[in-house]
């Protein structure tokens, strides 16, 4: 394969991943307004930024700080629905985290407009990779463990399982995405992202492409999961069917269970 | 509702009645709580909390549960580490 070839290839997975996340985000926005469930709008909104933000700067060569701008807003909105899913009253932790991300966005922004409209050196773009791992890593780390956590409580308990499947799936494509700006670190300052005819960015973009194709994949299965998987991992597992109580009847129950545990 | 059916056992295990008998009880709270309209995967992190401290609670009380204040904090408790089985569940 020629490297023409491999760039090439390289440029279907970004748009498979482009197109998996616009699909998946436009998929949680309507769930989320359907459900009102505002941390699902939430993440909805985030990753239909992504891919504006994307093809805003390489379609429509809106700049870098376009697509900056968009990848931020991707970044605080995934943090905001980690929080409001999974640590509503449970500590000032998921907000400290919350302002650490802000401020890493807002460093990312503002190296982003010395780039475009200051001096940009060599030594710039290190100290800009620099700060750009530790706020992906956060971002979603942060989701990663949020999910692992919830899975370790879930796990032993009497849920569906194609939900702990969720937290799992949701969990692991996190870790991965996690470090998905390490390649950045091996990008040769002032060559073109994914240029053909130098190997190391070659490399460096179909490292990224592969990484965030993988991501994108098992995330929007994670969210959009297809009738047939679910029947397949829900397959050993009887559902609880519920007999639909009237309120005295119910109430009458209780009472005499209640009564017998007294007697007993 | 998963988070419903959890919260549900472990009512079940506190105040010794049936499985079934406590996800009634904890679906009544809810209508009790923010009406019989509303899909019970609309139901909200802060609308389960207040339903379990004001109208499961005002039924456990009903019931002549003695230990009904410790049960409410232990539900609560609950529905804290468990909240994300209300998005996950519910997508």
């Amino acid at each position: 394969m020629t490297p023409e070839l491999f760039y090439i290839v390289f440029v279907i997975l970004f748009g498979i991943f482009i197109i998996t996340l616009a699909v998946m985000g436009i998929f949680l926005l309507i769930k989320g307004v359907r459900n009102k469930m505002i941390n699902i709008v939430l993440v909805g909104l985030a990753f239909i930024s992504l891919p504006i933000g994307f093809i805003g700067n390489f379609i429509f060569q809106l700049g870098s700080i376009f697509q900056e701008t968009f990848i931020v807003a991707c970044f605080i909105l995934t943090v905001i629905f980690t929080n409001l899913t999974f640590y509503k009253n449970r500590g000032s932790f998921s907000k400290i985290l919350l302002c650490t991300v802000i401020i890493l966005a807002c460093i990312q922004l503002w190296f982003f407009f010395i780039s475009v409209y200051g001096e940009w050196t060599y030594y710039l773009y290190y100290i800009r990779v620099a700060f750009d791992f530790p706020y992906t890593f956060i971002v979603f780390n942060w989701l990663s463990y949020s999910a692992y956590s919830a899975y370790k409580l879930v796990k032993s308990q009497n849920i569906d399982p194609w939900i702990k499947f969720r937290y799992k799936m949701l969990a692991i494509f996190s870790f991965i995405f996690s470090f998905h700006s390490i390649p950045e670190f091996f990008q040769p300052p002032g060559t073109v992202w994914g240029d053909p005819y130098n190997i190391v960015s070659l490399a460096v973009f179909g490292g990224t492409a592969i990484l965030v194709v993988v991501f994108s994949i098992g995330f929007s299965t994670a969210w959009i999961m297809p009738g047939w998987l679910k029947t397949r991992l829900n397959r050993n597992y009887h559902a609880i069917e519920d007999k639909d109580y009237q309120e005295k009847e119910l109430l009458e129950l209780i009472k005499k269970e209640l009564s017998q545990k007294r007697t007993l | 509702m998963d988070i419903i059916k959890h919260l549900a056992s472990r009512l079940a295990e506190l105040i010794n009645i049936s499985a079934p008998a406590a996800r009634g009880l904890i679906k009544l709270a809810i209508k009790d709580e923010i009406g019989p309209f509303r899909p019970l995967n609309q139901v909200s992190f802060n609308e389960f909390k207040s339903t379990i401290e004001n109208s499961l609670k005002k039924r456990l009380i009903n019931l002549e549960i003695a230990t009904h204040e410790l049960i409410v904090q232990y539900l609560v408790r609950e529905l804290t580490e468990y909240q994300s089985l209300i998005t996950l569940g519910g997508v």
